[in-house]
């Protein structure tokens, strides 16, 4: 009776192991603390990318059908504690695709071991140190200060002719990152901009307005996180400023006009990584708040987009494991339909290999608490 | 005794084994962050000793993480001599800064302190030039001995084991000198151990330079086995843990900050793929560990048999006559 049983349960093993396949996808992310929110988005994505091929019943590549399985691990926004949760996922779970990890200095630290293992990884960070030649297994999905920053501040240039711009940032790495590709953009039209950098726990900028507001007619924010923004904004105007306001970095609208009030808040011109009038784009907004009740940030979209493309690339290679011709595959993806509209890769002129995602992105003006596109960019120009 | 070598032989056997029998590498990392962690716990214990809370303690580890990369990376000089480095300049600052705020106790040094970690961690961000800035550097080193490079996990956990050992003994020794029980007796009662002819501000500083020099050492090994360094890696919630590690392990003694150290590192990863429930782990393990284990986990046999004796029936009272039936 017992030897029944042993040989039926091995029968049952042996038979479900054949039949069901899974595709790991790792999350290296920021999943408490201050960059929550953004680290969220990224494992939002990677569910509803999950949810989305295991309710289709799969997806097929080369001659089998997988289904998508999540490995999740929070950095704490510790680069120390990517590299823990990269070797977790690496060498514990044995992933070959991790969305993540989020921070530059998380990603940086963890490029030895990702790119060592041949692991994909479709990162967020915003240093140029992200991708790069010596990186051949890394991806960013994602538009970067350093892509943006120079066309749409071409645009306002000649929109607004600014002669003496402050900078408010975090001294941290994303303020100092952002900061530096700020001055160069800047300076190409024309503008020698004075950065100020505060502690990024900082609520209370009154004391800095007062001195900067009178030393410039256009005050830049980008960079902050959208609370910090809707801070910022909402001190200035209460000191009386009524000068332009940018906020060339980021997904902030939504979170901005919460602290700021749709009042102070009307003109500023943002950044527009979404454009929520493209159908795709509008439908994966909706279809996402309404299953997951939580807000699509630029985060979420462009790691749902990513993964759209490693997808496909994986078909294309017929290969879940093999990552160096998944790599290969996913390089040569080019005008493919994702929810943030036709991407491909760029890059080999600034980092020396096409692994930044070419999309094109928006400037939006505030208006009445929701940022209106004014105008549509590429990385050379906005029009 | 016996017992003690022999538990001793146990812990060496298993430590050894770790790289043989462990289900992958990741649990090698593990025990290398645990070794690491054992190293900036004996350290903070050093400084405990004397009656002192150092929240700044990362700091230290961030300023020697930084010494020993530059000097590997900008001068070439060999990882052995850049950890020397790290630990020296950790130790003179620590012997600077002390000889001035070891004058504060309770709550004013550890605000000193930790104002002390806040300060390496801006330098670090703002000295671009030298430091990268919030990037960090990238490509630090892994340390060689005797030309065999340790850059693979493997490689570079008898170098962990075998430093965390060396701290460890030395803590041990020192807590066992009469230097320790003139440390421990500041602790008990500086106005009292002075007048006994204890130079208790001297005691004090160079216990801060001794923790703060191993703090220094840490890091420095941390930062060429992950091979970077930012900022980042060693700040004001790194204090706050190393301080967790020694209050749930025991505060007193050597096996309490390894204990300690060995069970906390580990520990959240447990809970990695949750949102934030690390946190309230610690702050959970952190409160009852003073409601009910003051002495931490090390006291916890010593409990356990208090409690059995208190609770088995007295031998002469259960045989009594007079016992109420």
């Amino acid at each position: 009776m017992k030897r029944h049983c042993l040989a039926a349960a091995i029968a049952v093993l042996a038979s479900g192991g054949a039949r069901s396949e899974t595709l790991l996808l790792g999350v290296n992310a920021t999943l408490s603390g201050g960059g929550a929110i953004w680290g969220e988005g990224m494992l939002g994505a990677a569910r509803a990318m999950a949810d989305r091929v295991n309710e289709g019943g799969g997806v097929k590549i080369g001659d089998k059908t997988y289904t998508i399985d999540l490995k999740v691990y929070d950095d704490r926004y510790r680069p120390q504690d990517a590299v823990t949760a990269m070797d977790r996922l690496i060498n514990d779970d044995g992933v070959k695709v991790v969305v993540g990890p989020m921070g530059s200095a998380s990603t940086v630290a963890t490029q030895a071991r990702s790119t060592e293992a041949k692991v994909i990884t479709l990162t967020m960070g915003f240093t140029p140190k992200a991708i790069g030649s010596a990186l051949p297994y890394a991806f960013r999905p994602t538009i970067t200060t350093t892509e943006f920053t120079g066309p749409q501040l071409a645009w306002v240039g000649a929109k607004l002719s600014p002669k003496r711009v402050r900078a408010l940032l975090p001294n941290d790495e994303t303020g100092q990152s952002v900061g530096a590709s700020q001055k160069e953009a800047y300076k190409a039209i024309g503008v020698d901009l004075q950065l100020d950098f505060f502690d990024r726990e900082r609520v209370d900028f009154v004391p800095v307005l007062t001195r900067i507001l009178s030393q410039s007619d256009v005050l830049e924010i980008g960079g902050n996180s959208p609370t910090t923004a809707g801070l910022i904004i909402k001190q200035a105007r209460e000191l009386g400023y009524k000068g332009p306001i940018l906020v060339t970095g980021g997904d902030v609208t939504a979170e901005l006009v919460k602290v700021s009030g749709k009042q102070a808040a009307e003109g500023t011109y943002v950044h527009l990584p979404l454009d929520s009038g493209y159908a795709e784009t509008a439908g994966y907004i909706r279809d996402f708040e309404a299953k997951y009740r939580k807000p699509v940030n630029g985060h979420n979209a462009f790691s749902f987009a990513g993964l759209q493309m490693l997808l496909e690339a994986m078909k294309r290679a017929g290969s879940v494991s093999d990552t160096t011709r998944i790599a290969a595959e996913l390089e040569k993806v080019s005008a493919f339909p994702t929810i943030v509209g036709k991407a491909g890769w760029t890059g080999r002129e600034r980092y020396g290999i096409d692994h930044q995602i070419d999309v094109p992105f928006y400037i939006g003006q505030i208006r009445d608490g929701v940022a209106v596109k004014v105008a549509t960019c590429s990385y050379k120009s906005c029009e | 005794m016996r017992r003690s070598a022999l538990l001793l032989a146990l812990a060496a056997a298993v430590i050894a084994l770790i790289p043989v029998v462990a289900p992958n590498l990741f649990y090698v990392h593990l025990a290398i962050v645990t070794c690491l962690n054992v190293m900036f716990v004996l350290g903070l214990a050093v400084i405990a000793r004397v009656g002192q809370l150092s929240m700044g303690h990362a700091g230290f580890g961030l300023l020697g993480g930084y010494v020993s990369a530059l000097l590997a990376m900008n001068l070439g000089l060999p990882v052995p001599l850049g950890l020397l480095a790290a630990t020296l300049a950790a130790a003179a600052t620590a012997a600077l800064l002390g000889w001035i705020i070891l004058r504060l106790r309770g709550v004013y040094f550890v605000l000193v302190a930790f104002s002390f970690g806040q300060i390496v961690v801006l330098l670090a961000l703002g000295m671009e030039d030298i430091t990268q800035g919030a990037n960090g550097l990238v490509n630090v080193p892994a340390p060689a001995v005797f030309g065999y490079l340790l850059n693979t996990k493997t490689a570079f956990y008898p170098l962990a084991v075998a430093a965390a050992a060396l701290v460890g003994t030395g803590v041990w020794l020192l807590f066992r000198s009469p230097f320790g029980d003139a440390m421990a007796a500041i602790a008990e009662n500086p106005r009292l151990t002075e007048s006994s002819g204890v130079d208790t501000h001297v005691y004090q500083v160079v216990a801060f330079s001794i923790g703060s020099g191993i703090a220094g050492f840490a890091g420095a090994l941390s930062t060429h086995y992950f091979q970077f360094i930012s900022p980042d890696s060693f700040t004001f919630w790194d204090s706050v843990s190393y301080l967790t590690m020694l209050v749930v392990g025991g505060r007193v003694g050597v096996w309490g900050p390894i204990l300690g150290a060995v069970v906390l590192t580990p520990l959240p990863e447990l809970l990695r793929s949750t949102q934030g429930l690390q946190h309230v782990l610690y702050g959970a393990v952190l409160i009852l560990v003073l409601l009910f284990l003051r002495d931490g986990l090390v006291g916890l046999p010593a409990r356990l048999r208090g409690l059995r004796r208190t609770s088995a029936p007295h031998p002469i009272l259960e045989h009594s006559p007079e016992r109420p039936s």
